[in-house]
């Protein structure tokens, strides 16, 4: 069943995300073209790029709205009579949103850096850059492995950085929905109270750790003679970091999940 | 201890305000129950409670002697007393949402229920007129073989036209050893095809008997009952 709900989602975001990837791909081809053929002081090529920008925030924030309004729309509104009553549980439903929103939030970061590549993919220099990587790393005594370790580790703190905050949203929605009315505006009162609470526990928990020195990390760091001593170390820290994204996501939804089993009460 | 309806001491309220106060009731299997009130008697809250869309404050809600949740939705058919399509489905699409998720839906009765109403697959939701959402809402409710049909008020807002296909349409398709339970306060209209009646008031079960004691008792018909009773309120 949760497979079910997911290809229900998903089915929702590629109707609106598709067309979107779409035309930043191709907008992307064309400034690049565009700056291939010495045309990047041409109005056109202006007006391309213009385009482009226009698109590229777009997609960031039909990112942000739908995932507030599949949540709002498919759950706590009419739609919700619908979804509330199919044979499956409540933290399937949270899950199957969150999981669909997570995907179109990757793939439009994939796209972007795709739309990135195609823009200036023919003028960069591809096998220099390569050379200068390799380069820094030798320099630095780092190894493949470590250059493998690091970006795995960033992508997974990136990951959950972007579950906690979609969970985050949901629960501050929830957390609305509890209020007879202005449920919205409490929504968004709710969210900014969370987003409070964490950085005064975020204050707090430096403090706590002795991390407020706005040099420790950096004097942390000084202590490596190379870059690959410091690999564990920035690494951890990242490991850390994520595990307390997902932390923070467990603990959202478990909230979120309570609130509608027990709170709900659908206009 | 049969019941396929289970309620006891059931309150829930809204803001302090009390929507069902101290419910009992338990409905046997194959029954057209009416579950009559003014505005504002608990209908629709009672049917909520039922479908796991609201818990109650105090007191047990059973189906086929389970809280609501996963089996109890599997075998309950609700329809509300709203749209609760999504607008960007086709009916298509929606038929696939209901035999995806519903082992007891009959697609094939469906299509065949949307075709006698010129209801295309193709057809979008968001271009249906509200009269024919609301059919499309009862062919996709109808077409399961649920063990209770839970339908709030159903012929609300519509034509006496329109009232008589829906009727017919549940009379023809609801599977006979379930129970269906027909919330509204257009007697009436369904007084025909009730078993049992039950008089929901100011968020109390006032009356609860079958249709043939109440008139033999009482003389007088269910829709009259209801009249008399309600006048003064």
């Amino acid at each position: 069943m949760f497979g079910k709900l997911c290809k229900l989602e998903l089915r929702y975001m590629m109707r609106n995300f598709l067309p979107l990837w779409g035309i930043v791909l191709v907008l992307a081809a064309l400034n690049g073209f565009a700056i291939s053929m010495d045309l990047d002081s041409n109005v056109t090529f202006g007006l391309l790029l213009m385009a482009l920008v226009g698109v590229l925030i777009a997609m960031v924030v039909l990112c942000i709205v739908l995932i507030v309004q599949r949540f709002y729309n498919g759950l706590l509104k009419s739609e919700g009579y619908l979804m509330f009553t199919l044979p499956v549980k409540t933290g399937a439903l949270i899950l199957s949103k969150g999981l669909a929103a997570l995907v179109v939030m990757v793939v439009s970061g994939v796209v972007g850096v795709l739309a990135f590549v195609l823009v200036v993919g023919r003028e960069l220099a591809w096998s220099d850059l390569a050379e200068a990587v390799v380069y820094l790393f030798q320099e630095s005594g780092a190894t493949a492995g470590d250059l493998a370790i690091i970006t795995i580790v960033t992508l997974l703190l990136m990951l959950a950085a972007v579950a906690f905050n979609i969970q985050m949203i949901y629960l501050a929605q929830a957390i609305g929905h509890m209020a007879s009315n202005h449920r919205v505006g409490m929504s968004a009162l709710a969210y900014l109270a969370i987003a409070m609470l964490l950085s005064t526990l975020g204050d707090l928990a430096s403090n706590l750790l002795g991390l407020m020195n706005e040099d420790y990390l950096l004097n942390v760091l000084l202590e490596y003679d190379t870059l690959a001593e410091a690999v564990p170390t920035i690494a951890g820290a990242e490991l850390v970091s994520a595990a307390l994204y997902l932390a923070g996501t467990v603990i959202f939804f478990l909230i979120t999940r309570y609130i509608l089993d027990t709170r709900l009460n659908l206009d | 201890m049969n019941e396929l309806v289970h309620l006891s001491g059931v309150t829930k309220s809204y803001d302090r305000q009390a929507a069902l106060l101290d419910v009992n009731l338990d409905l046997q299997p194959g029954r057209i129950v009416g579950l009559l009130g003014p505005n504002g008697a608990g209908k629709t809250t009672l049917i909520k409670l039922l479908n796991g869309l609201l818990q109650p404050d105090a007191g047990v809600v059973e189906i086929d002697g389970t809280a609501p949740g996963v089996y109890t939705k599997s075998i309950v058919s609700y329809l509300p007393d709203r749209t609760y399509l999504a607008e960007w489905m086709k009916v298509g699409q929606v038929l696939d949402l209901f035999q995806d998720f519903y082992a007891d839906f009959d697609r094939a009765r469906a299509e065949a229920m949307c075709e006698n109403l010129h209801i295309a697959p193709n057809m979008s939701i968001k271009t249906m007129s509200k009269g024919t959402l609301e059919k499309m809402q009862l062919v996709l409710v109808m077409s399961r073989q649920a063990k209770l049909y839970l339908l709030d008020e159903p012929i609300a807002g519509v034509d006496p036209a329109a009232r008589d296909y829906i009727m017919d349409t549940i009379l023809s398709n609801y599977n006979p050893e379930g129970t269906v339970l027909i919330s509204t306060h257009l007697i009436a209209d369904v007084e025909r095809v009730l078993d049992e009646a039950v008089f929901l008031q100011e968020g109390r079960i006032v009356l609860y008997d079958t249709v043939d004691n109440i008139r033999e008792r009482e003389g007088i018909s269910v829709d009259e009952l209801f009249r008399a009773m309600f006048r003064m309120i």
